[in-house]
């Protein structure tokens, strides 16, 4: 398992596209963002906290397309084949690959938070209640990763249903402009996503936050999500082993 | 030795194996032959533990379990990453660990001739040099039991020829190795024994020695202007190649005969040899020659 977490973590650090997608677009973003709205705005901080934390969780939803892209190429090369020709078990397979994604969403989101702290003059009141939301935001989006990659035929099933995820859960969930904002049947139906829960369970952690919500339940919904992923990967993995196999 | 006892897969509608009954004696190389989708892989894949979902039994008799390297098909390596890390990767897989690991990484990259591009990225490589860490990855552990599926696909002449001297050694090492081609003549070269598979049955199995003394009849071989009528003269095996094959149980006979009448009625063939009988013609003999694109 260690050494599948290893090679992934070696491999995925490589990837000039992991680093764009995860970790130069989401900077260039919040910069823009900061640019055009936090300006003129006399609590700038507030609005920090609005796009550092909506922003993490947006763009943690894009390392499904590494996922995909990883577990799509394993399964087309042959590497899951020759992997059950060794003492390695799928269970050690899937987990050793899953690690280093989790891994790379905890360190972005960390990334991104130290940054709004360094420049935006962020401040956190629960730093450990922070890495721990991050922890389970990675959880969950890593689960649907799992899941998403085992039912994908190509690469691009996995672009294209990431997209969707990641601006369809953006919208409803609030995370590119205040929840309370957002007109009263999308704040019902945004109740329902995922990211709504994650950036509540970041927000809940920040100081003067009134719309936060409790940490706990949050993070439990997340822990729910991440069943669900993980289920949905477990539904799927038998087929991506055979397919892979044959 | 290994005892393959009625074996059958199926993928959906297709019977990719039919009762296939094989022993594989330890400490030999054993082949596997047969056209493109005749069953090799799917038995390899079997044999090396990848497809479980099978009829039938396979026995391993030895006392303790032989640890097993598997090369498939495809090439499966990081090809961002380096040979050593690949090797290294491999390695730590099948349990190696500290100081056994680095020696046997260093040793793997000698066997398979890529010490000096040790560090380089596996994507700079040519098609050969990635064919033949593929084949170290499997070797990493020192495996007792060695099953390659189509190693030589796509290498060049010098790749080959190395990968040859490497499974020469790993023969003299007493490694039991099963090696599936559709290159005849690979098999010949490399192999003790072999089963001939065609439409995901046994046609036939053996030593090749066995296999070619009870099948194929040495021949002489002659190209040029000949008169029809010598066509008569011995039975015609086949036209081959712009020439015509003439089987003899004593050719070295035949083939004064037949130089005797050319030089009698002053005709110069262009060819005029002796031809060893093949695997190549055993496999013909035994399965025919239609093509097997609908199989």
């Amino acid at each position: 398992m260690w050494a599948v977490a290893n090679l992934e973590a070696r491999k995925q650090l490589q990837d000039k596209s992991l680093l764009f997608w995860n970790l130069a677009l989401p900077i260039i973003f919040i910069i823009g963002f900061m640019a055009i709205f936090a300006d003129d705005a006399p609590d700038q901080t507030a609005i920090a906290n609005q796009i550092i934390t909506g922003f993490s969780v947006f763009f943690a939803v894009f390392i499904i397309i590494s996922m995909v892209i990883s577990f799509v190429k394993d399964r087309e090369n042959g590497f899951v084949a020759r992997m059950a020709s060794t003492p390695l078990t799928p269970g050690g397979y899937f987990i050793g690959k899953w690690l280093p994604f989790g891994a790379i969403v905890v360190g972005q989101i960390m990334i991104l938070v130290i940054m709004g702290i360094i420049v935006y003059d962020m401040s956190i009141d629960q730093p450990f209640f922070y890495l721990l939301v991050a922890c389970f935001v990675a959880m969950m989006v890593t689960s649907w990763g799992v899941a998403i990659a085992m039912f994908s035929k190509t690469e691009n099933t996995g672009l294209a249903l990431t997209q969707i995820i990641a601006f369809a859960g953006a919208i409803l969930g609030g995370l590119w402009m205040p929840f309370e904002t957002l007109p009263e049947t999308i704040q019902t139906i945004g109740t329902f996503s995922p990211q709504y829960w994650a950036h509540q369970a970041f927000l809940s952690t920040l100081p003067g936050q009134p719309d936060g919500e409790d940490v706990g339940i949050a993070l439990l919904i997340l822990l729910g999500y991440t069943g669900v992923g993980f289920a949905l990967a477990f539904v799927g993995y038998r087929k991506f082993l055979r397919e892979s196999r044959s | 030795m290994i005892t393959i006892q009625n074996v059958n897969k199926r993928y959906k509608e297709t019977r990719a194996l039919q009762n296939i009954d094989l022993s594989i004696p330890s400490g030999v190389c054993y082949g596997f032959v047969g056209p493109n989708g005749a069953g090799k892989s799917s038995l390899i894949k079997i044999l090396a533990g990848v497809v479980k979902d099978y009829e039938g039994s396979i026995h391993v008799s030895d006392a303790n379990p032989p640890s097993l390297g598997y090369v498939p098909q495809e090439v499966c390596l990081e090809e961002t990453l380096s040979a050593t890390t690949n090797l290294h990767f491999y390695g730590k897989i099948q349990g190696l660990k500290g100081e056994k690991l680095i020696r046997q990484v260093k040793t793997v990259l000698d066997d398979i001739g890529l010490t000096n591009r040790a560090n380089s990225k596996v994507k700079t490589f040519s098609g050969g040099m990635k064919r033949r860490l593929n084949i170290g990855c499997a070797l990493m552990h020192e495996p007792d039991l060695v099953i390659m599926d189509e190693p030589t696909v796509g290498v060049d002449p010098q790749s080959r020829l190395h990968i040859f001297q490497m499974i020469r050694s790993l023969k003299q090492q007493g490694k039991t190795i099963i090696y599936a081609s559709h290159y005849m003549e690979e098999i010949e070269e490399l192999c003790d024994e072999v089963a001939f598979i065609d439409g995901g049955k046994i046609v036939e199995q053996g030593s090749i020695d066995d296999l070619l003394t009870s099948y194929a009849q040495p021949a002489v071989f002659i190209k040029g202007d000949i008169p029809k009528a010598w066509l008569d003269f011995e039975n015609v095996i086949q036209q081959k190649d712009g020439g015509w094959l003439f089987a003899s149980s004593n050719p070295m006979q035949l083939l004064g005969k037949l130089a005797q009448r050319c030089e009698e009625q002053n005709i110069m063939p262009s060819q005029l040899s002796l031809m060893q009988p093949r695997l190549e013609d055993v496999f013909f003999t035994l399965t025919g020659t239609a093509l097997r694109d609908t199989a």
